[in-house]
């Protein structure tokens, strides 16, 4: 019996899917049984006939379909599927041995859950800044899911190595296709939050993302593009989190300034194109004689425009409501509950466990030290959260508490000092010097 | 002046600072069970004389000690490197007539847990005394490399072990006890090809001991971090690494090359062999990663003379490196920031010259520096002939 159907959508990208497939052949033992599909969307590659001169030991099912986006691919790949578990992958990422049995037990228990598996960049040697900043973010996004005491959000549900259980699936309706080149994935973690269904991290399913060979800089503009279009899109279907959406946020702030912002961007559609065909080269060329910081304002500059262009051509003819509403102000939907520490910060996490609220105060002895706040389509906080989210976030409050017991008004941080305290979690070499120069000048 | 280095852990700690008579005060290692965590600087005459040690030290504990506290309290430490999980290493001492400090690292080196393959080059000897000390320890391999240059002595060790890890040790400097499982726990992601530990100062008896640490000395902080082409100019790449305390993979002499031998000790270009390698490695697109656990101990130079050699051969070395750039690697990089260094440095330089009483050593460095700066293209041209030179020779 197929215990996973693995839903692949490809754009012509033969030879990756060929690697992607050798890669499924090569799954460890007792790796539960499964089935591929894949839904080959306007390949012209060759794909096909790869597809269906492959010998695998697994059922291997090919669509065609003419150019209807990720998005729509998967929920047709999905559709297809035969069991019970649906396994997500991309075509760039190629999955280590243990991917597919780590996702399978990941759902074990039968209990309903999304599980994001991590596919960081392979390994690849460029000195382009570009690549530096991409592998860094993709990096930087599975560590952050990898910290025990992490709060997981709607942005971390993305559909390059995810499973779920296809009732779930079915249940929220799988992905929107009017979200087809960007933000389909978040769209979909949105609706996964409201329905209330748990994110669980699998680092053991892991796969390794090609992406060097599948993102560039001159792609990176297109995407601006794409995600302030799907933003808007987003505010617009999901209202009630529009302060958590960059172009919702923009396009409603009030006074002249936006006005006329807008009022230009309206009309300037005709640059998008010329822009994004010759900003690459200038960018490479700045990056060559060392203009860095330039070059970092002026990409900067460039996405912020191309965003929010696309989030007006998203608006569309509701642009002048969707402008005219108010910024809804970020509010719990449920009053938070006060927790003390006093009692011991074991109980404080059994009762958050207990309690899973959307917001809470901590306090010690009556005095305030932390306020977990609501955020929109975020868990609800639980007892794991607390440490990590107490140490990096309240450690001057919290300082005095651990050493002595105590907390005095006017010396929140008791003994530390404030520049150690200001400090805190900070990498940066330079300000590490000032601090030590500091250490030396003091006394 | 005089400061006391200290090595306190904060669990258990004497109950005053005892200090000798010429003493001013004491630079302190903080450690949190065994692991080092930060520092703290205490003066004799501060207005906290009185109260216990503890207090004090909290008082002017750095951000570091602060956050792992928190972890530990909070119960959120990790785990310390597992030794068998390691990669191999040799440990490379490259010295010239420093038999004290190189018996001293020696011991040093054979006090820790991990005992990993070590190899002393000797570099241009005037007497055969490293070779009598070295013939003491069995252990220990010695090589004689006749040719000056740190560099020359460096590539000279990585040709003569087949280490996964090569992690050189300055002679003047000794381990901590878990240096090198600290060093080396950092490869675990490949694109690391080099990390960095922390290198505090062994002794501070003299004036010029303590000037150079308060300038910095080898200070990069006491947080772990990885650094990269965006993080850091590759011309910063000192930021992440030194030769005294810097552990490469074997694999990066074929990725990025050798050591360049016409920079560093024992040639005109004074210094600058670590700084070029990192730069390159960062430039080509790669990691260095920066360990504070993986601490050791340096003897700073103790005249007032030698510390001035140092900070003309730092900035002369700085300027070595960026001629090889401009001219042999056709970098335009290195144009703009000779212009920015000089951006700052004119101010500084004018600065210095009005307020003269301000010194805290008796030379004047910006005047120093920038006549290492300038020297620097010239010097590094004529190393690099020298070096030729060799190559066709041999």
């Amino acid at each position: 019996m197929t215990a996973i159907s693995i839903i692949i959508p490809s754009h012509n990208r033969r030879d990756l899917l060929r690697s992607l497939l050798d890669a499924l052949v090569a799954q460890q033992p007792a790796t539960p049984p499964f089935e591929v599909i894949i839904v080959a969307d306007k390949c012209r590659d060759g794909t096909q006939a790869m597809v269906a001169a492959y010998d695998a030991p697994f059922p291997i099912s090919l669509l065609e379909q003419p150019g209807v986006g990720p998005a729509h691919a998967r929920n047709i790949g999905a559709r297809q599927a035969s069991a019970d578990l649906l396994l997500f992958l991309d075509d760039d990422v190629i999955p280590t041995p243990g991917l597919v049995a780590a996702h399978a037990q990941a759902h074990d228990d039968g209990v309903d859950r999304a599980v994001l598996g991590p596919y960081p960049p392979e390994p690849h040697i460029s000195g382009q800044h570009f690549r530096i900043l991409t592998q860094r973010w993709w990096n930087a996004h599975f560590n952050e899911l990898a910290q025990p005491g992490h709060r997981f959000r709607y942005t971390d549900l993305l559909t390059g190595n995810l499973s779920m259980p296809r009732r779930v699936w079915d249940a929220v309706g799988g992905l929107d296709p009017q979200f087809a080149r960007a933000r389909e994935d978040l769209e979909l973690g949105v609706r996964l939050m409201k329905a209330g269904i748990p994110f669980h991290y699998a680092p053991e399913a892991l796969g390794w993302h090609h992406e060097y060979l599948t993102t560039s800089l001159h792609g990176s503009f297109r995407r601006a593009k794409e995600e302030g279009r799907s933003d808007a899109l987003m505010a617009l279907k999901h209202p009630e989190m529009a302060a958590a959406i960059k172009a919702a946020r923009q396009l409603r702030r009030k006074g002249r300034g936006t006005r006329i912002k807008y009022g230009v961007l309206r009309h300037s559609g005709l640059l998008d194109r010329p822009l994004m065909a010759i900003a690459p080269g200038l960018l490479n060329l700045m990056e060559g004689i060392g203009l860095i910081r330039a070059r970092r304002r002026l990409r900067g500059a460039l996405l912020e425009y191309l965003y929010a262009r696309g989030a007006m051509e998203g608006l569309g003819p509701q642009r002048a409501d969707f402008m005219a509403q108010p910024v809804p102000g970020i509010a719990p939907p449920t009053p938070g509950i006060d927790i003390d520490i006093a009692d011991g910060i074991e109980a404080a996490e059994l009762a958050l466990t207990e309690h899973r609220p959307e917001s809470a105060r901590i306090l010690y002895r009556g005095e305030e030290i932390a306020t977990l706040s609501w955020t929109p389509m975020t868990e609800r906080w639980s007892g794991r959260h607390l440490r990590p989210y107490l140490a990096r976030r309240a450690a001057a409050r919290l300082i005095p508490v651990l050493l002595d017991g105590s907390m005095q008004a006017g010396q929140p941080a008791g003994q530390a000092s404030n520049s150690a305290i200001n400090m805190l979690w900070i990498n940066d070499f330079s300000k590490q010097l000032h601090e030590a120069q500091w250490q030396w000048a003091r006394g | 002046m005089a400061l006391a280095v200290l090595d306190l852990d904060i669990d258990r700690l004497p109950d005053r600072l005892e200090l000798t008579a010429d003493q001013e005060g004491a630079l302190a290692l903080l450690r949190l069970d065994g692991a080092p965590c930060g520092q703290a600087i205490l003066w004799r005459d501060a207005h906290d004389n009185m109260d216990p040690l503890r207090k004090r030290l909290l008082r002017a504990a750095n951000s570091s000690f602060w956050e792992r506290w928190l972890e530990r309290e909070l119960g959120l430490s990790h785990a310390d490197p597992d030794p068998a999980t390691l990669p191999g290493a040799t440990v490379v001492i490259c010295t010239r007539d420093r038999t004290e400090d190189l018996e001293r690292c020696l011991d040093g080196l054979l006090a820790m847990p991990d005992q990993p393959d070590i190899l002393v080059v000797d570099n241009a000897p005037s007497t055969d005394g490293t070779r009598a000390l070295v013939a003491r320890y069995p252990m220990v391999r010695y090589l004689l490399e006749p040719r000056p240059g740190l560099d020359v002595a460096r590539n000279t060790a990585i040709r003569n072990s087949s280490s996964e890890i090569i992690a050189f040790i300055d002679d003047d400097a000794v381990p901590d006890r878990l240096w090198l499982r600290h060093l080396l726990r950092n490869f675990e992601d490949a694109m690391v090809l080099a990390a960095g530990g922390l290198t505090m100062a062994l002794e501070l008896d003299a004036p010029a001991q303590i000037a150079f640490q308060r300038f910095g000395g080898f200070s990069r902080g006491f947080k772990r971090f990885t650094y990269d082409a965006l993080t850091t100019d590759p011309f910063d790449a000192w930021h992440a690494a030194a030769g005294v305390n810097l552990a490469i993979r074997r694999s990066a002499t074929d990725l990025i090359g050798l050591f360049d031998e016409a920079l560093d000790a024992g040639t005109l270009s004074c210094a600058g062999g670590d700084t070029d390698y990192c730069r390159r490695i960062l430039t080509a697109g790669y990691r260095i990663a920066y360990d504070p656990q993986a601490l050791n101990w340096h003897r700073h130079r103790r005249s007032m003379e030698e510390l001035q050699r140092q900070v003309y051969g730092y900035e002369c070395a700085f300027f070595a490196i960026l001629t090889k750039s401009l001219l042999f690697e056709r970098n335009p990089r290195a144009l703009l920031r000779g212009l920015k260094w000089l951006r700052h440095q004119l101010p500084s330089l004018a600065r210095s010259f009005r307020h003269q009483q301000h010194r805290t050593v008796p030379f004047n460095i910006i005047w120093v520096q920038t006549r290492g700066a300038f020297a620097g293209p010239g010097r590094y041209l004529r190393a690099r002939r020298v070096a030729a030179a060799h190559e066709r020779r041999s």
